[in-house]
């Protein structure tokens, strides 16, 4: 027995030995070899697979922005020498027919020395299921009819495989595009909601990888990707791009004004935003300054070729950001009298003034150490407070401000969340300046007052005229609604967010009553939209310091219908390309022809008379007045992937005999509305010219004594409560 | 025979204690990358594998303080047992990768065939011991392989790997007790002829032949190319211990069946020998145990659990080096597996028992 134990033993020696000098014999015969098979394939094995961003749409559906399944074309090389003299030349061949390759670099990729034992080289990046299609197509050696000679060269194209990859496409290019933003190839959101909500839309990546069975063979598992969430944005297409028409209207018409800053368009900034009062949902949101989505680097817009050439790589990082940029809630400004209904707000819900309170407007005020002039230079006489708004009477403000106080205003226009994020959901948010109440005195409330020298942004105004309409309940401003699974499930939902009630629904009314009588007597007569009663409020801001008395920022801020606010419009024409740029009167007219288009869309309905009158002083004809009645704008019809398929409306106009109004603006004489193929109501296109004389009732104060805006990094610097004297802050 | 009890064997003692430390530091280097992707803890694994080995040092601890000759009254019963637990895992078991090996006690899960391993020892050791001095005919012989049949059929319905391992320690046990030689040479010739139909049944196993002989043809070839890939690019010395490239999912489930691979690759030629030495060691220490054991009950069980380990041993690495076709067999104390771990150091609790009575 022991021999036979020795015998076993000997016998598993012999073998472990043995297998011993069997893996020295592997290490020396093929070492290197396995070692740099080990390097090579680092791709052969596991693959990642990637997710798919998720959709942007608007409230209805309408999608502005979705990731469509493209491929990379791989090459693998090592497979290709497996046996060169066979596979390379119908590889390279069929390579160059269907992706138009070079055939030279293809076979120079495929010996290189450092490169033919790869097995992952990206020949072309993106190209459609079709072309993928097609190449299989072209290559499939067991289809039909084919020769033996053409069997054999199709079965040699070996090493090609396609990688699944995502392109970001934007149906509507450059809709909504200072809005949407863009992402890069990476997924990552550069800007606007795309930047905002880039974790949102982002899945997780997927995995195929190897495991070996029970019976030790290699299956391949495949662990899905995780699709990213879709988001339903507040934006209502239809809104959105009745905006744009406008603005692109404005632009062209002002095209060739003397403003040198326009760059030929139609104003410095012009800027557009719709909304809803009683929930802070934004409808629409639009600037002049779009870019095409689907080609953010194209700078043509702004810039020659030639300008472009010659820039820095820091000038053009600059260009494009700027390019990106979006007016409506990174830049600041001084609103100017838009801003008067706060003031006017806040003074009554204090018990500051008395709703039947009159002051006395004489041109000015003298404050402190210089006199703050009116508009009206000669003076308003003696106004109530919703004449003051109607007329938008500086020096009653001042006087009203006063009453206020420095301590009471400051707090005021916190409590409407000037001078903080209004925490809407786009990127690179701005606060706009305030001046701290140490730095307050009394030529500074004076200002402040009316909107000068301190700033915000276009949606901290919308925000705060919103409360003021809605009855007094301020709601943070919201871009979007619904965060929706990849399978539609409501991952979240975005209800409104009621901050706080800054005024009582009491001080909400009286201040609707005189935005209204601004409208119908006062500065913003312009803004009139026949058949509705709009309220609302115009500003002319003196732009820049010191003052120059030459660049205005127009603006107006009206609520429809103004007896129950259901739409706010803020339109900003940041100096016009005119000769006068202090004329209110071209956003009225802009705020008009969108709300002409916008309201019957939204089916509120017309309360009010058309009166020959009003269409006189808005320069319009009846037809075109009540076009807006039975004006429709269709969701344009959107094919299974959400393309849209039709989207002219205003393309098709019609055959038109030009008539001219009164003031010889070429009409539209649209009798009777045409329908396209689908039976569908034709918008009629504007054809005003926008040649509205300056409103002589909306003269504009020249203040060149009144302090500037807080500088904005003096005033990040210092902590609230620093002392800013008056002389840090006027140079003059 | 007067039953004196001596000391332990502390040589064999020190030998598993090193190379239980050995499997769990390379476990931990090798399974690192599959636990993070798989469980988000490096550790999964180890932890595991941690856990059945402080289990299995205290079985090791009580079985070789008791006297092993109790055992020959409970050797039938634990058979049974055995047979009875393959029987149940057929039934109710679990299944992991699609293959029902696995009962499940709560959190815990046992796989039966590890324990019909150190069962299988213990009744052949038995029925031999009490067979000896009898006639010992080719008859005999073939009664006592008949006897572990069922349990072979039983695990082999699915696992097949282990029912020949079974069978090689029944194989070996008979031969190392019958002084004969002559039979089992027609044994081995029986063994190719069996091999050759049962290979020929289903074309599958062939396919495994050709892919023994041609792995990097075949798709299936993938584990066998990448094992023998980690093998070849270690080298003298190895990349150092955990910086293998092929556990990193080339080698799949590198911490089970291909583990010796990757220990060829993170430590060369050098660990994988010393490794290896190791093994020798250990096996060589079993020997001794049985040829000094007081009874031949005691010596077999010896030579059993010998027989057990050089078996596993020699099929991993010949599977690794793809000496011969790939079978899922694991590398003893180093791969994967806590109930393998548990019965392993269980034998040498056995062992180390009869140790303490020598001659």
């Amino acid at each position: 027995m022991q021999i036979k134990l020795l015998a076993v033993f000997a016998f598993v020696l012999f073998v472990l030995v043995g297998l011993n000098v069997y893996i020295a014999y592997i290490n020396i015969k093929s070492g290197d070899k396995y070692a740099r098979q080990v390097l090579s394939q680092e791709y052969y094995d596991s693959r990642t697979i990637p997710y798919r961003r998720g959709e942007i749409r608007d409230r209805n559906g309408n999608v502005l922005a979705r990731s469509e399944k493209v491929y990379n074309v791989i090459l693998d090389c090592y497979a290709v020498n497996e046996d060169q003299e066979n596979y390379m030349e119908p590889t390279v061949r069929a390579l160059a027919e269907y992706f138009n390759l070079d055939e030279a670099e293809m076979r120079s990729l495929i010996t290189a020395e450092d490169t033919k034992e790869s097995r992952y080289q990206i020949l072309v990046q993106e190209i459609s299921q079709e072309e993928k299609d097609a190449f299989e197509e072209g290559t499939d050696s067991s289809a039909e009819g084919l020769s033996d000679a053409e069997k054999e060269e199709r079965s040699n194209v070996q090493g090609v495989w396609f990688e699944e990859d995502y392109q970001r496409i934007y149906p509507m290019d450059t809709l909504a595009s200072s809005v949407v933003g863009f992402s890069n190839d990476l997924n990552d959101g550069i800007a606007g909601l795309e930047a905002y909500y880039s974790d949102v839309l982002n899945g997780v990546n997927g995995r195929e990888y190897g495991y070996l069975n029970e019976d030790s063979e290699l299956e391949r598992n495949i662990i899905e990707p995780e699709n990213g969430n879709n988001l339903v944005t507040s934006i209502d297409m239809n809104i959105q791009q009745i905006v744009e028409k406008y603005i692109a209207q404005f632009d062209a018409e002002h095209a060739g004004g003397p403003v040198e800053e326009a760059n030929g368009k139609g104003s410095v900034n012009t800027a557009v935003i719709v909304s809803n009062p009683n929930t802070g949902e934004i409808y629409a949101m639009a600037t002049n300054h779009g870019y095409d989505l689907n080609d953010p680097y194209d700078m043509s817009g702004s810039y020659t070729q030639a300008e472009q050439d010659a820039m820095t790589e820091q000038e053009k990082s600059d260009a494009l950001n700027e390019l990106w940029n979006n007016f409506c809630v990174s830049d600041s400004f001084e609103p100017g009298s838009t801003f008067k209904p706060i003031t006017v707000a806040s003074a009554l819900e204090t018990g500051a003034i008395d709703e039947n309170d009159t002051f006395y407007c004489d041109g000015g005020e003298m404050v402190t150490d210089r006199y703050i002039r009116c508009d009206n230079v000669n003076g308003h006489g003696m106004l109530t407070v919703k004449e003051a708004i109607q007329n938008s009477c500086n020096d009653c403000l001042m006087q009203i401000s006063f009453q206020l106080g420095i301590e009471q205003f400051c707090e005021y226009i916190r409590l409407f969340n000037f001078g903080s994020l209004t925490g809407i959901d786009l990127p690179n948010e701005n606060t706009g300046v305030l001046y701290t109440r140490d730095a307050m005195h009394e030529v500074e409330l004076a200002t402040n007052s009316f909107g000068q020298t301190f700033t915000c942004t276009m949606v901290q105004e919308l925000a705060a005229f919103s409360t003021v309409v809605n009855g007094g309940y301020y709601y943070q401003p919201q871009m979007v609604k619904q965060v929706l699974s990849e399978n539609g499930g409501v991952v979240k939902s975005f209800e409104p967010v009621l901050q706080r009630e800054p005024i009582s629904s009491k001080t909400s009314e009286i201040l609707k009553e005189a935005l209204e009588m601004g409208v119908q007597y006062g500065t913003s007569r312009q803004a009139q939209v026949p058949g509705y009663r709009v309220g609302g409020k115009t500003g002319t801001a003196e732009k820049g310091y010191p003052r120059n008395q030459t660049d205005y920022i127009v603006s107006f801020i009206g609520a429809v219908p103004i007896n129950d606010p259901e739409v706010v419009i803020y339109v900003v024409i940041d100096q016009p390309n005119v000769e006068n740029q202090a004329d209110s009167g071209l956003a009225c007219v802009l705020a008009r022809q969108i709300l002409m288009e916008v309201l019957p869309y939204m089916n509120i309905p017309m309360t009010e008379d058309i009166t020959d009158e009003q269409l006189a002083t808005l320069g319009i004809t009846r037809e075109e007045a009540e076009a807006g009645r039975i004006t429709e704008t269709e969701a344009p019809e959107t094919d299974e992937y959400g393309n849209v398929i039709e989207t002219e409306t205003e393309a098709s106009a019609t055959e038109e005999t030009p008539s001219t109004d009164e003031y010889g603006n070429v009409l539209s004489t649209e009798e009777t509305p045409s329908t396209d193929e689908y039976g569908n109501v034709l918008v009629t296109e504007e054809t005003e010219d926008g040649n509205i004389g300056a409103n002589p009732d909306d003269p504009v104060a020249e203040n060149p004594n009144v302090p500037a805006p807080p500088d904005e990094n003096q005033e990040e610097q210092l902590p609230a409560d620093s002392e800013v004297t008056m002389e840090d802050l006027i140079t003059q | 025979m007067g039953r004196k009890k001596g000391s332990i064997d502390i040589t064999l003692l020190i030998v598993v204690i090193i190379l239980v430390l050995f499997g769990l530091v390379t476990l931990l280097s090798t399974s690192a990358y599959n636990g993070q992707v798989k469980f988000d803890d490096p550790a999964y694994y180890f932890k595991k594998q941690l856990f059945a080995a402080a289990l299995g040092f205290a079985a090791m601890y009580v079985i070789s303080r008791m006297d092993y000759h109790i055992l020959e009254r409970w050797a039938f019963p634990v058979y049974l047992v055995s047979l009875a637990l393959s029987g149940l895992v057929l039934v109710v078991g679990d299944s992991i990768n699609g293959s029902k090996r696995w009962l499940s006690f709560g959190p815990l899960s046992f796989q039966p065939s590890e324990f019909a391993k150190l069962a299988v020892i213990l009744v052949l050791a038995r029925t031999i011991s009490r067979k000896s001095g009898k006639k010992q005919g080719i008859l005999e012989l073939f009664r006592i392989l008949i006897l572990v049949l069922p349990i072979v059929g039983l695990v082999g319905s699915n696992n097949l790997s282990t029912a020949v391992i079974i069978l090689g320690i029944a194989v070996i046990l008979v031969f190392i007790s019958n002084p004969r030689y002559l039979p089992f040479l027609g044994l081995m010739a029986l063994g190719v002829g069996f091999i050759a139909v049962f290979l020929g049944m289903e074309s599958y196993r062939l396919e495994r032949l050709a892919i023994w002989r041609d792995p990097e043809s075949y798709e299936k070839g993938f584990q066998t190319i990448q094992g023998l890939y980690a093998i070849g690019s270690g080298g003298l010395f190895g990349n150092g211990l955990g910086e293998s490239i092929q556990k990193l999912g080339f080698v799949p489930e590198a911490q089970n069946d291909m583990i010796f691979s990757i220990i060829c690759e993170e430590l060369g030629l050098v660990g994988a020998g010393i490794l290896i030495l190791v093994f020798l060691l250990l096996i060589w220490r079993f020997m001794v145990s049985a040829e000094h054991a007081q009874d031949l009950f005691g010596s077999l069980i010896s030579a059993g659990v010998m027989a057990h380990i050089a078996i596993q041993v020699i099929l991993n690495v010949a599977v690794v080096t793809n000496t011969i076709p790939n079978t899922g067999i694991t590398l003893p104390f180093v791969s994967y597996g806590g109930t393998s771990f548990l019965f392993l150091l269980s034998e040498m609790g056995l062992v180390l028992s009869v140790s303490r009575w020598q001659k």
